[in-house]
């Protein structure tokens, strides 16, 4: 049996097929943006050709499918929603504005334009109903309001509505016969407290509006691909990635959109944490180098970090995320001069079209890819495996015009310029990631991935004073990989707003088994039952008086375990050391206090296990494809520097920098100082001296 | 332009780089642990870094209030200590208003000198808004103190920390004479780490690249600045520019209190002179000291040159700033200063926009809405501190009131951003957690038609804000819950509109007790009873250019969204809808209205110049 794993992208639609013996075959299509369905049957088409069968003796042969798709967040980052409209607490009409928590972008610039919010005023409907802080409903719901309301929705020609009313979180009764209501019209109604019960006004409509607003997108991609399965005797179970980089069933997306809102960079850290476990790295950070964005995740003893703010566009998706950083550097990223002649790269992007200048389809811009081929780093007749020819001397051009004359720099100085400049962007965001989290890179091992991830990999490492990096070879389907990893996965919350001396313990077993039920009910609804299910108990948590919460779990265990004073202990233990961890004090006499109640619930699929390829020789000389000129700044310039065939390399073999291996989806830099080691998963472990 | 000779291009934009994300990550580090509700909610923040000379070097893009014209502060706080005093590891903090000469007595200027193997290189410097400073009430937002000494604790500059060492005697001084030590001292520790956390990377980077490269890409960094910034003001009409602007009151003697300006442009200078020695007298309560000021010119020029200028002392160069010792803007002992920043700050950005409006009318916005910003402050007796064992305090300024952004060529004001000073570094607090924190019930909190200036760009919205006391009326008393208002102005004055676009509506605010007005002025203090209802609407920001030139699809967006009434999109847009339609412009109507509405608003200045 076969299982296919997709990452639907802007420009590629990436697979992977593992088939019983573990073997992995890659495939890559073009997305088709309107029908995402035609990318996945494209890359099907390409295993059934690998294998010699046709797409439906494939997919008979399929027993599960995972999807992952960057569709509902580009829907969100390129605007095109759904028209939806807001049912709203009477007297709060504007909280898409008023309550906003992310600050202007600049500042000092006054014609920024304001972010758009998805709802114009005039589709907000007032409805009279209060619900206070405690729950106790202060104004009960006035049913006329909401039956005008969706009355007024369909002269407008509303696609989704979206009831937020507030303190919803902690009493979501009203939202719910509202919902009742509007569902007879509009079965896709979005509540609020469904999407996620958190408190935070802004935090929870900035998350039902996006779920609100990609809903009919989501609905349609999920039914396309289901007829296309079906029409080619696909019999298994469909899942798709969510933003916690877990996995869940269609329904279950389809109820709650924004689980996918922002799954694209999630399954990375998945395939980071694996590897660490695999390869015993203790802590790794894992970035993954694209056409616009460098997307860094920490991962301290291999545990992946979550976050409730994760941005989108102009909002955020408050349900939590696998803590992800993105910065706009890439291999897309343009190179410019600032008023003060001043080089400058990113964060905008060439993106694929036109992309950049040496694709020759018209881009004027230098950007990195443009520098590394200057370089020598890429190889211009063997990018995507020789698919694509990048013509140098547009590269050189535009290098020439736009930053070697006004700098007063050779061609081949200000190619270095750029390129090293955007390595130590990307070096600094990583550092800042470190920082924030009270951690020091050069703890760490870094698993880098993306197209253009391995060619800068190395020089990153060294600015950080990381001595040893970590390339999967299938570093280009990265995100592929690392959700075939992905178990189901979900975060319950429950807001209690309490300091230590109001805790009871009973109180806290009360709420923490209402949570694990609920947990319960929504993975056994999928099919698992209890011997895969693992719980994890947690809490946002504070010294009473602060303003913010740090994200505190437990080790995860069985279902049934009770909740004792012991385990309160410990959570006020991790957070007292938590705290310690991430800003450097910690004072275990003050008072905590617990804002919210977590529970991460867990379904496990199943272990995951590489094939071994036996040991063969150090010496890789049956995989050198040839000798090439290539840059290298620390020996004064362009040097003849042997490159492999990244097909022939063999288990156990070593390479001494400088060189370069060449992939068909990558480049491998390997500077002086370093040697890169196959292992025996045939990935690439680089050491730096 | 000239280029470094010692310094390659590579280099120095990674040392700009790292300088400005050293800054950035200090802020980050602060508001996330904080106690202070100013500094976790509202990022009530400034950062910056000097060089060995004091020059401003990197400023964080935090509050613009607290960000420029620190180096006053540094140099007012460093002539107090004395150079020679200063040694590795020390933690100097201060506000006294007279050395300091910037921020209330809340905001807490503190220094870090970093030193590279035992030699000065850099000051670091913060400021924040503590969890208190003592004073009758918490938060200094309160008129009508006798002197300084009413409105809090005064610290000279003094090093809480010697060498590394905390200074406890100081400490505890400081801590006895405020409200919430244990959270004020928590907060200044954690300044204190955050300072040397963030140092360590500014250590690396010397380490990396070399001491003297560091500061000759400092050196590069401002003269490139400064030779920016005045080609910019080279192509930029000379001459002298006035302007002038009033606070309604200073809390004390009812009459407007008045900022005034001559700006005099020198293009073949590049040089820009700020002379504000003609304003009033020092007054009560809203005086505004050397270093807020700057602050506010120094953000109001930002705004007019291109949006990406630094502003390190190579902008700050090109301007030259006159005040008067013994006037508003440069009081001297014992005036008290609580409002300054809301309120005469603000005018002075005002002063600065309506005269650059003279200058570079498309490169400036209309005035923006002044703060208003009710406090809500008090004793819940009905939840006991776990740590002090009385009952928990409560203060809250959630920014809810504030009107918006003034339109800027070619924009319309940005709905919702707030308050010139925040100007979107700073964020209104979310409702939910406020109602765990504070006896109160949000009663609205919305955008009021007809509110913002008019223009060919409107103006930002004006703000409609309710909460109701639902304090335990059996066990109220007058403490229990008090509202300030020292932080608003603007009753009298709303915000001026630019090149024909209109003003503002001005605020409005009161108290209804038992369904009768009580009244509520903007620098006044209130006890409030269980039941009340404190309200605020406050105006809009100004419109800039002939409203009859708004696009009518703009306007019909506007009347559609209940921005703008049907009333006043005919009266001052000239714009006419189709009956029975929804809102469907009548064109041919509307042309003709407006060709009206000109001819007579052309009469009208006619007449007004005979």
């Amino acid at each position: 049996m076969y299982e296919i794993v997709v990452d639907t992208g802007g420009t590629f639609t990436d697979a992977i097929l593992i088939d019983d013996e573990r073997r992995i075959s890659m495939a890559k299509f073009p997305t088709h943006h309107e029908k995402p369905s035609m990318g996945i049957m494209g890359c099907i088409q390409r295993f059934s050709e690998q294998r010699g069968c046709s797409p439906k003796q494939l997919l008979e042969n399929a027993n599960t499918m995972v999807i992952g798709t960057t569709l509902p967040t580009n829907t969100i980052v390129e605007k095109k929603g759904a028209k939806c409209c807001l049912l709203y607490t009477k007297g709060f009409r504007d909280i898409p504005e008023l309550g906003r928590r992310i600050p202007k972008d600049e500042i000092y610039n006054l014609k920024l334009p304001p972010p758009e919010s998805f709802i114009p005023r005039y589709l907000r409907f007032p409805i009279e109903e209060r619900i206070q802080f405690n729950g106790k409903v202060i104004t009960p719901l006035k049913k006329r309001d909401v039956i005008k309301a969706i009355r007024k929705a369909k002269e407008h020609g509303v696609e989704v509505p979206i009831v937020c009313f507030l303190h919803s979180y902690i009493n979501p009764e009203h939202e719910e016969i509202a919902g009742e209501i509007i569902r007879k019209e509009y079965p896709n109604v979005v509540l609020s407290s469904h999407i996620l019960r958190r408190w935070m006004e802004w935090d929870r409509l900035s998350t039902a509006m996006i779920a609100g607003s990609v809903k009919p997108v989501v609905q349609r991609f999920i039914e396309n691909l289901d007829e296309e399965l079906k029409k080619n005797n696909f019999k298994g179970i469909t899942l798709f990635t969510t933003c916690i980089g877990g996995v869940a069933s269609p329904q279950l997306c389809l109820d709650n959109p924004a689980l996918l809102i922002g799954s694209g960079p999630a399954s990375g850290p998945l395939l980071g944490r694996f590897l660490a476990k695999l390869c015993n790295f203790n802590n790794v950070i894992v970035v993954d180098m694209g056409g616009t964005t460098f997307d860094i995740s920490m991962l301290p003893n291999a545990t992946i970090g979550v976050t409730p703010e994760m941005r989108v566009g102009d909002f955020i998706n408050a349900i939590e995320s696998v803590d992800v950083t993105s910065i706009g550097a890439g291999g897309g990223s343009i190179a410019w001069i600032d008023d003060r002649n001043i080089l400058q790269v990113g964060p905008m992007s060439a993106g694929a079209d036109p992309g950049p200048a040496c694709y020759r389809k018209g881009g004027i811009n230098p950007t990195v890819t443009d520098a590394d081929t200057v370089l020598g780093y890429i190889p211009s007749d063997f990018f995507l495996g020789g698919t694509i020819p990048l013509d140098v001397d547009l590269a050189i051009k535009a290098i020439e015009s736009k930053i070697a004359k006004p700098l007063n720099l050779d061609v081949v100085t200000a190619a270095h310029a750029i390129s090293a400049l955007v390595e130590d962007n990307m070096a600094q965001g990583i550092f800042l990631s470190a920082v924030e989290r009270g951690l020091d890179p050069r703890d760490f091992t870094l698993v880098a991935g993306g197209g253009a991830g391995p060619v800068h990999a190395t020089a990153i490492a060294s600015r950080l004073g990381i001595n040893q990096i970590y390339i999967p070879k299938q570093a280009s389907v990265f995100c592929a990989l690392g959700a075939s990893l992905a178990n189901y996965e979900y975060v319950l919350n429950l807001c209690i707003y309490r300091n230590e001396a109001q805790l009871n313990i009973e109180e806290l077993r009360g709420w923490f088994n209402s949570l694990e039920e609920e947990g319960l009910l929504t993975l056994s609804r999928q099919g698992l039952t209890k011997e895969n299910i693992r719980l994890a108990r947690g809490a946002e948590m504070r010294y009473f008086g602060q303003l913010r919460d740090i994200v505190i779990f437990l080790p995860e265990t069985r279902s049934g375990e009770p909740f004792t004073e012991d385990t309160l202990k410990a959570l006020i233990r991790e957070f007292h050391e938590k705290h310690q961890a991430i800003y450097g004090w910690s004072d275990p006499r003050m008072a905590v206090a617990i804002s919210t109640l977590k529970l991460r619930a867990i379904g496990v699929r199943r272990p995951v296990e590489l094939i071994q390829q036996p040991p063969s020789l150090k010496d890789p000389s049956g995989a050198f494809k040839r000798t090439r000129k290539v840059y290298f700044k620390e020996l004064g310039g362009f040097v003849d520097t042997p490159c492999y065939d990244s097909n022939l390399l063999r288990s156990g073999n070593l390479i001494e920098g400088p060189a370069i291996v060449e992939d068909p989806t990558t480049t491998v830099v390997i500077p002086k100082g370093a040697s890169l080691t196959v292992d025996s998963y045939n990935n690439y472990l680089i050491r730096r001296s | 332009m000239s280029s470094s000779k010692t310094i390659d291009p590579l280099t120095l934009s990674i040392i700009e780089g790292r300088l400005n994300a050293q800054n950035q990550e200090l802020g980050f580090r602060l508001f996330r642990q904080c106690f202070s509700f100013a500094t976790a909610h509202i990022r009530d923040i400034g950062t910056a870094l000097f060089d060995r000379d004091e020059r401003t070097i990197t400023i964080g893009n935090w509050m613009p209030v607290h960000t420029a014209g620190s180096d006053v502060c540094l140099k007012g706080m460093l002539d107090y200590i004395g150079r020679e005093n200063i040694y590795e590891d020390d933690f100097i903090v201060g506000n006294d208003p007279f050395i300091v000469k910037f921020g209330h007595a809340p905001d807490f200027s503190f220094i870090r000198p970093v030193f590279y193997d035992g030699e000065l290189v850099f000051y670091h410097f913060m400021r924040t808004h503590q969890y208190d400073a003592g004073g009758a009430y918490q938060g200094c937002y309160y008129p009508r103190t006798y002197d300084c000494h009413g409105e809090g604790i005064m610290i000279p500059p003094v090093k809480l920390i010697k060498r590394g060492e905390i200074n406890e005697e100081v400490f505890s001084v400081i801590l006895r004479n405020i409200r919430g030590s244990s959270m004020v001292r928590a907060d200044c520790l954690l300044t204190y780490a955050s300072m040397k956390m963030s140092e360590n990377r500014l250590l690396e980077l010397i380490k990396s690249y070399g001491k003297e490269t560091v500061l000759e890409a400092c050196n590069e960094i401002v003269n490139r600045t400064e030779n920016t910034v005045r080609k910019v003001i080279s192509n930029w009409p000379a001459g002298t520019y006035y302007a002038e602007r009033a606070a309604d009151w200073d809390g004390t003697v009812d009459k407007p209190v008045w900022v005034r300006l001559a700006l005099t442009v020198k293009p073949e200078e590049g040089q820009l002179i700020f002379d504000f020695r003609e304003s009033d007298y020092q007054v009560d309560f809203i005086n505004c000291p050397q270093g807020q000021t700057k602050a506010a010119v120094v953000t109001a020029v930002a705004w007019s040159l291109p949006p990406r200028t630094p502003r390190n002392q190579g902008l700050m160069n090109c301007l030259t700033i006159l005040t008067r010792e013994g006037s508003v803007l440069d009081p001297v002992y014992p005036a008290t200063s609580g409002a300054q920043a809301p309120t005469l700050g603000t005018h002075v950005v005002e002063c600065v926009q309506v005269a650059l409006g003279q200058v570079v009318p498309k490169d400036t916005s209309a005035l923006w809405a002044r703060h208003i910003n009710p406090i809500l402050t008090g004793r819940r007796r009905d939840i006991i501190d776990p740590r002090t064992k009385s009952p928990q305090l409560y203060w809250t300024a959630p920014f809810h009131a504030d009107g918006s952004m003034g339109a800027i060529y070619g924009y319309d004001g940005w709905d919702g951003l707030c308050w010139v000073l925040g100007a979107g570094g700073s964020l209104r607090a979310p409702i939910e957690p406020e109602e765990w924190e504070t006896p109160y019930r949000w009663l609205r909190h919305e955008f009021i038609k007809d509110s913002a200036g008019d223009g060919k760009w409107r103006g930002g919205m004006g703000v409609h804000w309710e909460v109701i006391n639902t304090y335990d009326r059996k066990v109220w008393q007058a403490h229990d819950c008090v509202v300030m208002t020292g932080n608003s102005d603007g009753e009298k004055f709303g915000a001026l509109g630019l090149l024909g676009g209109t003003e503002g509506k001005k605020h409005r605010l009161g108290i209804i007790r038992k369904g009768k007005r009580v009244r509520l002025r903007c620098n006044d203090v209130q006890y409030v009873q269980p039941g009340d209802i404190i309200w605020s609407k406050s105006g809009g920001g100004g419109g800039v250019g002939d409203p009859l030139d708004r696009d009518v699809e703009r306007v019909r967006w506007d009347v559609i969204n209940e921005y703008l009434s049907v009333k006043k999109a005919r009266e001052v847009y000239g714009v006419l809808f189709k009956k029975g339609t929804f809102f469907e412009v009548d064109l041919k109507a509307t042309a003709e209205l407006r060709k009206r509405l000109k001819a007579k608003k052309a009469e009208t200045k006619r007449s007004r110049k005979k």
